[in-house]
């Protein structure tokens, strides 16, 4: 019970993020001011050639916004999208912490691999 | 630009948050974009995968809004739905008042037909126990209905009648009682057989019921003159005098209900006070003087027991014509039955307690569209009120939520009210 509580913990105070996550932190660092729902959806598509359902994407817009990665605000109603806003998203310092700490230890375990176990890649 | 068809934007509609907005312009957005890539059939498909996929974001938001809003939302409504009734003073005061009038008058009637339906219910295996009441010749052709019957009766039955657990005579009267050199004129005295407390399980505060009214110098007390005659509730072993005659109390009774269809305060055993009676009591058997009740076994049929009853008598009655036909009445059906000769409580009728619950039935009808009349023609002024609100962005379900609040609160105050009304005049 109490090493489960303890995991419990460990996960609502995370800084570490999943690499959908980190993906699409980046994907809204890359289009700057046109960050939006269908834009980084089309960003993430084009780029790394992979599908993104709608769901996965809000969701992950909606949880990241809520954990403090993300901030966002409501931009103009124009005729274009049925009379709907677009919800315009912004990296916020803590969201830029967490992608270059994924990013760092990622490196740093790239960095450690010895010589030779990774024949294909092999370390300079 | 393509939009979606109607079907599937409902669709979007239903599943989508309201809070939302943007997730549906996504979602047209990336319609149009799929219509021009690909053509209809596929962005129909991708939108209907897109939707599915949504769901579980609803669910998310969905939860955090119920924690949150609601009781916030609640709140807000209280305060307008407050300050609404405070300025139009006027038409709370008219509203309250006829809703609390109605719904006092429905619940004072609903407590009266409550209480006449509820007449000897209380009474353990109150099914099973019946009066013998008699209809009389009184005259050449002239019949009457009485309640009473003549003491002979009683044991007559308990030698010859089988079925019967248990059987006893009870007469109601008041006399004069000396208790602790103190003189009370008692009224409610029962005369009743040792067997009365085998009928009526009566709950008892002291003393043993099986045994109480055994001895011709007990008497068994309710638990009201009991602090009467001596100051305290436990009068055991006490005695009492009436006609110069001591009586020891064996037994303490509750207080006797009010619904019920008699009422005792003070119970002598018939053997006491037996030498009292006339004599004719004792020979007459067309005499009327006491009330017989009877316990009937477990399954046993009424109907041919009160034959039997009837061929006792005939078998005893001294002429040949002039027998009285006995009826057994079940308890539950004295009270709102046919009033009888020297009944021992003013009966109720059945028709009184039918017109009370339709008249009760009516008056909240009229209550209600007296409300819905008033609330109605309060609520057209209050269109530009309503107007704001829309503009301000709130939705249909908000402004519902609104005036129920205040339909809501006006109900609680004459709620209230009415059941002060009722607490006030319940007893009388």
């Amino acid at each position: 019970m109490l090493n489960l509580t303890c995991k419990w913990k460990n996960m609502l105070s995370r800084t570490n993020i999943g690499e959908f996550e980190e993906i699409v932190i980046l994907t809204i660092g890359v289009l700057g001011e046109n960050a939006y729902g269908h834009s980084i959806k089309l960003e993430i598509e084009k780029r790394l050639k992979r599908a993104v359902s709608m769901g996965a994407l809000h969701t992950g817009l909606y949880r990241l916004e809520e954990k403090g990665y993300l901030e966002s605000r409501l931009g103009e109603v124009t005729n274009v999208r049925g009379g709907k806003p677009k919800r315009f998203f912004k990296v916020t310092a803590s969201g830029q912490k967490a992608v270059k700490n994924a990013m760092d230890s990622r490196k740093k375990l790239w960095d450690s691999i010895p010589e030779g176990v990774f024949k294909l890649f092999p370390a300079k | 630009m393509n939009l979606p068809p109607k079907i599937l934007y409902w669709l979007l509609d239903s599943i989508c948050p309201t809070d939302r907005q943007d997730l549906k312009g996504d979602f047209i957005e990336l319609y149009h974009y799929r219509c021009n890539n690909s053509g209809r059939l596929k962005a129909n498909a991708g939108f209907i995968r897109d939707i599915i996929t949504t769901i579980p974001l609803t669910w998310i938001i969905k939860k955090k809004k119920t924690n949150q809003r609601i009781p916030f939302m609640l709140l807000a409504h209280m305060k307008t739905a407050r300050r609404t009734l405070v300025r139009n003073k006027m038409y709370s005061f008219i509203n309250v008042t006829g809703l609390s009038v109605g719904l006092s008058a429905c619940l004072l009637i609903t407590l009266f037909v409550r209480d006449e339906l509820s007449f000897d219910k209380q009474i353990k295996d109150y099914e099973r126990i019946y009066r013998i009441s008699g209809n009389y010749q009184q005259g050449v052709d002239s019949r009457v209905s009485s309640a009473a019957t003549t003491f002979l009766l009683q044991p007559l039955l308990q030698e010859k009648l089988s079925g019967v657990e248990a059987s006893s005579r009870v007469e109601f009267r008041f006399d004069e009682i000396t208790a602790e050199n103190k003189d009370y004129l008692q009224s409610d005295i029962a005369y009743a057989d040792s067997t009365f407390f085998d009928i009526f399980s009566l709950p008892f505060i002291h003393g043993n019921p099986a045994s109480a009214l055994d001895d011709p110098t007990q008497v068994v007390v309710d638990r009201e003159t009991a602090l009467k005659f001596f100051g305290e509730e436990n009068a055991l072993g006490k005695s009492i005098t009436m006609k110069d005659k001591h009586f020891t109390i064996s037994g303490v009774i509750e207080n006797m209900p009010a619904n019920m269809h008699f009422f005792a305060h003070v119970i002598f055993p018939i053997s006491g006070i037996k030498q009292w009676y006339a004599d004719w009591v004792f020979s007459n058997i067309s005499g009327r003087s006491v009330y017989t009740y009877v316990k009937v076994m477990k399954d046993h049929d009424v109907g041919k027991l009160e034959n039997q009853c009837n061929g006792i008598l005939k078998a005893n009655w001294p002429q040949k014509d002039g027998v009285p036909q006995l009826i057994l009445q079940p308890i539950t059906s004295i009270h709102l039955g046919p009033a009888m000769q020297g009944e021992t409580k003013p009966n109720g009728t059945e028709t009184d307690v039918y017109i009370f619950c339709i008249t009760a039935i009516i008056i909240l009808l009229l209550a209600c569209i007296n409300y819905i009349n008033l609330s109605m023609a309060a609520a057209l002024p209050r269109s530009k009120e309503a107007g704001i609100k829309r503009v301000l962005g709130s939705t249909v379900r908000m402004m519902l939520g609104q005036f129920q609040t205040e339909s809501f609160l006006v109900l609680v105050i004459s709620g209230l009210i009415a059941s002060c009304i009722m607490d006030v005049y319940a007893d009388a």
